[in-house]
């Protein structure tokens, strides 16, 4: 069982280029194919991983690690969901660090980052999207940011001063 | 090296709601405390997206190799994850005993997202961007809009890039 759980991790991990986000339908895949999970289990684990810091699929691996498996399973999990990018890590590095000067891989960063940019312009999309703006969380949101823009080292206590305020007010 | 991971080990409890909320601020601790210059920092961006994994960690993971190797790259990745595992430990103790309302977490987290992303958005934004960059942005853009697939998107415009620069 152990085993079953680390290589069905390794795989969603090593095979599941473009972040977290696009692991966790895989892995929702993988775990009801191998009839390990049902799907509202699932979800309910997935809730819990968004709630907290930290990558999602490497969250959501190590709490389903945990309910299979307990503390063994979720320390397999994790490991396996970190392992493969860690070593495509490597190598990459080792690999832009072979071929600095080149003209064409400093063209294909520039294009990469420019798409990058598009990308996280559309999770904001996303994100104001899909919620409800009154003038009190408007103004609330608008005065962090500003505060983060002029002096970065707050970032901390502003996130936390945030979380709270949004909390207790319920906006 | 130490003075690294503890960035990355703050950063980690920061980290809600998938990588691109922290990479502003990692931006700002990387590149003003002089780990990396700007051009560096743009360089892992692109490297932590076009390899499996999220974003953030492969950032981590990425800047201990660069400058300390494989210890320094172990280090960098479990500081980062150090904040979700004892989140997850505190869970399990903790068990079904704690009295969050679910729902009010989750709206307070995603207005907190909101304003780290736009952070994000522009400190990515202020890197150097020539024109033809910010052009091939507003088509990522839309092309996501349009429910085109990401690594098609990312992949693409590499190809571009390459032939650009050619």
């Amino acid at each position: 069982m152990l085993h079953r759980l680390f290589f069905l991790f390794l795989k969603v991990s090593t095979l599941t280029l473009g972040g977290g986000y696009a692991m966790v339908p895989v892995m929702k895949w993988e775990l009801e194919r191998a009839k390990l999970l049902e799907e509202e289990e699932f979800l309910k684990i997935l809730s819990v991983a968004q709630a907290i810091p930290g990558p999602i699929a490497f969250n959501t691996a190590v709490l389903v690690g945990k309910r299979l498996k307990g503390v063994a399973g979720a320390v397999i999990s994790g490991l396996a969901v970190i392992l493969p990018p860690f070593f495509a890590i490597v190598l990459v590095a080792e690999f832009i660090n072979t071929f600095r000067e080149s003209v064409a891989l400093r063209g294909f960063l520039n294009g990469v980052y420019a798409a990058v940019v598009g990308l996280v312009a559309s999770v904001l999309y996303q994100f104001v999207k899909s919620q409800k703006w009154s003038l009190r969380k408007t103004i609330m949101l608008a005065t962090a940011a500003a505060v983060l823009l002029i002096k970065s080292s707050l970032v901390v206590p502003v996130v936390i001063l945030l979380l709270v305020l949004l909390y207790s007010k319920g906006v | 090296m130490w003075r690294l991971s503890a960035i990355f080990l703050k950063v980690g409890f920061l980290s809600f709601g998938g990588g691109w909320s922290v990479v502003g601020v990692l931006k700002n601790e990387l590149v003003g405390n002089g780990i990396l210059t700007p051009e560096e920092f743009t360089k892992a961006v692109s490297i932590a997206q076009v390899t499996p994994g999220p974003v953030a960690i492969n950032l981590a993971t990425y800047t201990g190799y660069k400058d300390y190797g494989l210890f320094g790259a172990v280090l960098n990745t479990l500081s980062f994850l150090a904040a979700p595992i004892a989140i997850v430990l505190v869970i399990f103790l903790l068990g079904s005993r704690t009295k969050i309302d679910k729902e009010r977490w989750a709206g307070a987290l995603k207005g907190t997202c909101t304003v780290m992303v736009f952070v994000t958005l522009l400190s990515l934004i202020r890197n150097h961007l020539d024109l033809w960059t910010i052009f091939l942005s507003i088509g990522a853009f839309f092309l996501t809009l349009r429910k085109v697939h990401p690594l098609l998107i990312v992949f693409g415009c590499g190809a571009l890039g390459i032939l650009f620069s050619l």
